[in-house]
C-alpha cells in the first residue's frame, strides 16, 4: 500500500516537472552544459613524423618562435621550413622566459616548439641567452649576466639539456659575446665570457654527455681595438684560446652575413662578408680545434630597399642558393648554414623584413620557392 | 579712510598675484626638474645624445669621416637647436637601440624608427614625423586609375620579393583584382618602365616614389597609402615633458613646412 503510494507520488512529481514550461528548455541545455564542462582537447595536432627531402643536408634557417603564441603557426612555420627542405632550425630559447624564479622551470611553451620541429624531421640547435630579472642587478638589460651569477645560468644549461634529452642535441652558449649590446653594455670580454662557457659546458655534460656544446657566434666586426662598442671577432675567439677555452666546446657557432658581398668573395681578415667563416675556422685550427665542426647559425642577405646592407632581391635568392652550395661543396668543416631569419611573428616593419623567407601571414617570397626549387632539384629523378 | 581701504585691497591683490606666481613657478620648476630627468640633463649638459642605427639612407648615414647626415639628422639638428642645445649623434647597431635607450647610453632614439605598439609599456613615441609606406603610382597624365579598384586588367610594376609585390599579390589573391604583376630588379626601375609606358602603374615605397616624382619626374602618386609604415621618435617612460616638447615641434615643424622642406631635400 505504502509502496503503490510511493510510486504514485513520484509519478506525480515527474509528470509536474515534465510539464514546467522550462523542462523542455532545460532538456535541450544539458547537452551544452555537458559540451562546455569537457576539457578542451588541443586543435593542433603534433602529427605524424615526417622527413625533409633535400638535396642539401646542410641547410637550415633561423627560426623566430620565441614569441610564436599560436601553436597552429608553430606548427604551420615548421612545416614550411621543411617543405622548403631545410633540415636544420636555430632556435632562441631564453632563460629569462623558462626560470622567471630560480629553480622553477616552465617548459610549455619550449616543449611546444621542440615537439612540433621533430614532427617535422628537423634538428634544433637551441640558442639561450636573455637573463631573468633576478640574475641581474636593476637597470640592465636582460644581456647582463654578472659573473657571480655564471653559475645560474649554468644551472639552467643543465635543466635545458636534462629536460630536452634526446629531442634537442646541440646547445649554443650566449650570442655573439663580442658585442657590448650582447654584454649588456659593458666592454666585450673574451675571458669572462670563456669561464661562463667552461662552467656551462661541465653542467650540461653532467646533464647528458652526448649533448654537443657549441660556444657562441661572434658577430663579425672589425671595431677597432678597445672600441665601446665591440671587439674583432676574430681577436675575440683567439683571446678565448689564449684564456683556456679549449676543450670547453665540441663546435663554435659562427655568424656570417654576405651584406652587399657574394658568398665566393674571398676571406679576408678586414672584409666582413660571407667567406669570413673560414677565418674563424682557420683560429681554431690554429689552435689545435680544426677537427671540431663549425655550424653557421646566422647568415644571409637583406633585400630591403633602402638598407645600406642590401642587396637586390634576385641577387639576395643568387647568393643565398650559392652560399648553401658552398657550404656543402667546398667547406667540410662546416656542418650546417642556417638563413636568418625565416618568419617573424610579426612585422618589424624595418629593414629586418628584408632578411625572411615568408611573411607573418605566411606568404612565401620569391626567395622561398627559389631555394625549394634548388633544394628539390635532382631529387625526383633520383628518387 | 575710503582711500586707506583701497589701497589695503590693492595690497592684498598684489600679494595673492605674487603668491599664485611663486606658486606656478614652484610648479613649473618641479615639474621640469622631478619628472623628467632626460629634459634636466639635456638641460643642464646642453647636449641631446640621438641613437640611430646609421645605415639607413636617406635618413641616417655616416660618412667615412664620421659624420652623420640625413633626414633624422636634420630633424635631430632641429630640434636641438629649436631647444638652445647641441645634438650628438650615436651609432648603434639597430638591435640594439632600444637597449642603449633604456640604458641610458642615449636621449632619445631618431633612427627612422618605426611605431611598434609592442613597446608602448616599455618606451614613449612621439606622434610620427614621417610615413615611408606603399603608394600608387601612375603617370602624370593618367585619369582613370583613381584606386588600387581601378587596376583590374592593368599592368602593375613592383619589385621582385618586396613589400609592393606581396602587396600586389595580396590584391590578386584576396582582393580579387585581376592586375598583372610585372616584377622588375628594383622599385626604381618599377618606375622607370611606368614612366616609359611599360606598366599601367607601380607600387612602391613612399620614399623612391617621391625621390622619382621629385627627380626625373613625369609620374605622380595617389594620396592614399596602401600600407602604413610611420616613423616616431622614441624616449624613456618618465621623459613626459621630453615627449610634449617634441610633439609639441613635431606640430610647429609640419604648420611652418619644414618637413615639407626635409622632404625635398632628401627625397
Amino acid at each position: 500500500m505504502h509502496c503503490s503510494r510511493f510510486f504514485y507520488d513520484v509519478r506525480l512529481c515527474l509528470r509536474r516537472v515534465a510539464r514546467h514550461p522550462l523542462f523542455l528548455r532545460a532538456l535541450l541545455a544539458l547537452p551544452l552544459l555537458w559540451l562546455a564542462g569537457r576539457v578542451p582537447q588541443p586543435v593542433v595536432r603534433i602529427g605524424p613524423p615526417q622527413t625533409v627531402q633535400t638535396v642539401n643536408p646542410k641547410m637550415g634557417v633561423h627560426t623566430r618562435l620565441t614569441d610564436e603564441v599560436e601553436e597552429w603557426k608553430i606548427k604551420r612555420t615548421l612545416e614550411m621550413v621543411r617543405e622548403m627542405g631545410a633540415p636544420w632550425i636555430v632556435e632562441y630559447f631564453p632563460w629569462g622566459y623558462y626560470e622567471r624564479e630560480k629553480g622553477h622551470y616552465d617548459w610549455t611553451h619550449p616543449d611546444l616548439v621542440v615537439n612540433h620541429a621533430l614532427a617535422q624531421g628537423l634538428t634544433v640547435l637551441a640558442r639561450i641567452d636573455f637573463v631573468p630579472e633576478w640574475a641581474r642587478p636593476e637597470q640592465t638589460t636582460p644581456r647582463y649576466l654578472p659573473e657571480e651569477h655564471f653559475v645560474d645560468y649554468a644551472d639552467f644549461i643543465y635543466a635545458f639539456v636534462k629536460h630536452f634529452s634526446g629531442r634537442i642535441r646541440y646547445v649554443i652558449i650566449w650570442n655573439e659575446p663580442n658585442l657590448s649590446f650582447e654584454w649588456g653594455y659593458r666592454q666585450p670580454d673574451p675571458e669572462a665570457y670563456t669561464r661562463l662557457l667552461q662552467a656551462a659546458y661541465r653542467r650540461a655534460k653532467e646533464a647528458d654527455p652526448d649533448v654537443v656544446v657549441l660556444a657562441a657566434g661572434l658577430a663579425p666586426t672589425l671595431a677597432p681595438p678597445g672600441s665601446e662598442w665591440g671587439m674583432d671577432d676574430l681577436e675575440f675567439l683567439q683571446r678565448m684560446y689564449d684564456a683556456g677555452a679549449r676543450g670547453s666546446f665540441d663546435g663554435v657557432a659562427v655568424h656570417a652575413y654576405g651584406w652587399t658581398l657574394p658568398p665566393d668573395d674571398p676571406a679576408a681578415p678586414d672584409a666582413i662578408n660571407f667567406a669570413r667563416a673560414a677565418l674563424i675556422h682557420a683560429v681554431m685550427a690554429r689552435n689545435g680545434d680544426g677537427e671540431l665542426p663549425c655550424f653557421i647559425t646566422e647568415a644571409g642577405w637583406n633585400d630591403h630597399p633602402r638598407w645600406a646592407k642590401a642587396v637586390p632581391p634576385g641577387l639576395r635568392i643568387e647568393y643565398t642558393i650559392r652560399a648553401y652550395e658552398k657550404a656543402l661543396q667546398e667547406w667540410p668543416w662546416c656542418a650546417m648554414v642556417a638563413m636568418w631569419a625565416f618568419r617573424y611573428p610579426r612585422p618589424a616593419r624595418n629593414y629586418q623584413d628584408g632578411f625572411t623567407f615568408v611573411t607573418p601571414a605566411f606568404t612565401q617570397k620569391p626567395i622561398y620557392s627559389a631555394v625549394q626549387d634548388y633544394a628539390r632539384k635532382g631529387l625526383q629523378a633520383g628518387e | 579712510m575710503k582711500r586707506q581701504g583701497a589701497l589695503q585691497r590693492w595690497l592684498w591683490l598684489l600679494l595673492a598675484l605674487g603668491c599664485w606666481t611663486l606658486a606656478l613657478l614652484q610648479i613649473r620648476t618641479w615639474f621640469h626638474g622631478q619628472t623628467d630627468p632626460t629634459w634636466e640633463q639635456i638641460q643642464r649638459t646642453g647636449v641631446v645624445r640621438v641613437g640611430m642605427d646609421a645605415t639607413y639612407p636617406p635618413f641616417e648615414v655616416q660618412d667615412e669621416a664620421g659624420h652623420f647626415y640625413g633626414y633624422d639628422v636634420d630633424l635631430a639638428e632641429e630640434l636641438a637647436q629649436r631647444w638652445g642645445v647641441r645634438a650628438e649623434f650615436i651609432n648603434i647597431h639597430f638591435d640594439g637601440l632600444y637597449d642603449a635607450l633604456l640604458t641610458g647610453k642615449c636621449d632619445l632614439l631618431v633612427s627612422a624608427l618605426p611605431y611598434d605598439e609592442t613597446l608602448t609599456e616599455d618606451v614613449l613615441y612621439s606622434p610620427s614625423y614621417f610615413n615611408a609606406g606603399l603608394l600608387l603610382a601612375v603617370r602624370e597624365g593618367e585619369r582613370r586609375i583613381g584606386g588600387v579598384n581601378g587596376l583590374g586588367g592593368k599592368k602593375v610594376g613592383v619589385a621582385l620579393g618586396s613589400a609592393g609585390h606581396l602587396e600586389a599579390r595580396r590584391m590578386q589573391e584576396q582582393g580579387r583584382i585581376p592586375l598583372h604583376i610585372v616584377p622588375f630588379a628594383s622599385a626604381w626601375e618599377a618606375l622607370q618602365a611606368l614612366h616609359a609606358g611599360e606598366v599601367d602603374a607601380a607600387i612602391a615605397d613612399s620614399i623612391t616614389v617621391y625621390r622619382f616624382v621629385h627627380d626625373p619626374g613625369g609620374i605622380r602618386y595617389l594620396k592614399r597609402f596602401l600600407s602604413d609604415e610611420q616613423y616616431v621618435i622614441a624616449m624613456r617612460p618618465d621623459s613626459g615633458y621630453l615627449w610634449k616638447r617634441i610633439a609639441d615641434e613635431l606640430a610647429r615643424m609640419k604648420k611652418e613646412g619644414f618637413l615639407d622642406e626635409l622632404q625635398r631635400r632628401w627625397f
